[in-house]
């Protein structure tokens, strides 16, 4: 016999256990300890019943995820386990074909791994703001962070990606000049 | 810039998909399995991974937290109780080792007055005369039964008087000897050698020095040389 609580315990876990994976991968940066992660979030949650009175549940999730992500890493770390970051493979494919679906994927992992070579600092909100479109306040919300730090670290890990792919994908026209001079 | 918009466009694609477990992964079904599974309301399997990936000196620390405190408290129990009971002690030691003393002290005292120290004090006066001083206090008027039952009271065995203060003391095996020699030797060498004593303490004479004085070096020496 499932009560009201459990059923609506049930719907939540179905409706964010993937954005709490991501918030806790964004940290740890290694799935198996993202996944115990978020088992522990929603643990904590059914336990103090607390995901019943947040105003914002996006927010509250991430909020405790962070936390516990944090915790988790606190540990491994003093326990000198931290596990490597790792690329999941389970990129979504595209319809343009399989030439260019793997070419995507392929570049989804170069980035993938520039993300996860971020500071932490960057990452996370660069995370939360693609995973569930947060805006800067929210984010700022979650981490106890300024709203305009918000920003500015946006700003700072997205031009940061951008250098990064630009030195790894050179334009084709800057290419073509080259050729011409040549 | 096209190839800033591509740039944007890959970023915030591969920004989509960054972390992303993918609807068919499970991820829902095995949070909820763990959550139903028996134990998860107290000791979590999480929990307990977690606990299990401590190192081994976190994982001790509430033995030491109890240990530590524990074995503070003994030493302090013990510190304090060796300060307290040490004038105890040493009172208690005092207490047995004068107790058998005093009666030894005072027991031969009787006797000793028939031995040699006898032999020279029989003609002698004693300081106090003990019987006059009993009979004086027997003499003296009662005060009333309420002073007697006060001093009982605060002195209910009073300790035995003796004749003599201070309580005479046996003589040492010197003074034992000195006695003999006295009894044995002939009056006048007893006299000549209490001379001798006497003259033993005057001060002993010593000639005066004479040091010539320092004469001045000749002054012509130093040119000589």
């Amino acid at each position: 016999m499932i009560t009201k609580e459990e059923a609506e315990f049930t719907a939540l876990v179905q409706r964010r256990s993937r954005f709490v994976f991501r918030v806790a991968y964004a940290v740890l940066l290694n799935a198996h300890d993202a996944e115990d992660a978020v088992q522990e979030t929603f643990l904590k949650l059914y336990r103090n019943h607390g995901w019943r009175q947040a105003e914002n549940e996006q927010a509250f999730l991430a909020r405790v995820a962070w936390r516990v992500a944090l915790d988790r890493k606190r540990a491994a770390k003093a326990e000198g386990s931290m596990a490597g970051p790792e690329l999941l493979l389970d990129v979504p494919a595209r319809s343009d074909g399989p030439e260019q679906a793997l070419v995507e994927a392929n570049q989804h992992a170069v980035i993938h791994a520039m993300i996860d070579a971020l500071p932490e600092e960057l990452r996370l909100p660069l995370v939360l703001s693609a995973a569930e479109e947060l805006n800067s306040r929210e984010i700022g919300a979650i981490l106890r962070i300024p709203e305009g730090t918000v920003r500015t670290r946006l700003q700072r890990a997205r031009q940061i990606l951008r250098q990064k792919l630009a030195r790894h994908n050179p334009p084709n026209d800057a290419c073509n000049q080259e050729t011409q001079h040549a | 810039m096209p190839e800033k918009d591509e740039l944007d466009r890959l970023l915030d694609s591969a920004l989509a998909s960054y972390a992303d477990p993918g609807t068919g992964s499970g991820l829902e079904q095995r949070v909820l399995s763990s959550l139903a599974a028996p134990g998860a309301q107290g000791n979590t399997r999480s929990d307990v991974a977690g606990y299990r990936r401590w190192p081994a000196r976190y994982r001790r620390w509430p033995a030491w937290a109890v240990a530590v405190p524990v074995a503070a408290a003994l030493l302090l129990w013990f510190s304090i109780a060796k300060i307290h009971h040490a004038p105890a002690i040493q009172n208690q030691e005092a207490h047995q080792a004068n107790g058998p003393q005093a009666p030894a002290a005072s027991a031969p005292s009787h006797p000793d007055r028939s031995g040699a120290h006898n032999q020279t004090l029989a003609g002698a006066k004693p300081l106090i005369d003990s019987q006059a001083v009993m009979a004086r206090l027997k003499s003296r008027p009662d005060t009333g039964p309420n002073r007697s039952t006060a001093t009982e009271a605060v002195n209910p065995e009073p300790l035995p008087k003796l004749d003599v203060f201070p309580t005479p003391q046996p003589l040492t095996p010197q003074e034992q000897a000195l006695v003999v020699v006295a009894a044995q030797t002939p009056e006048p060498e007893l006299r000549a050698l209490i001379e001798a004593e006497k003259q033993n303490g005057q001060p002993f004479p010593i000639a005066a020095a004479h040091i010539p004085p320092l004469e001045p070096p000749d002054e012509g020496a130093h040119d000589r040389q």
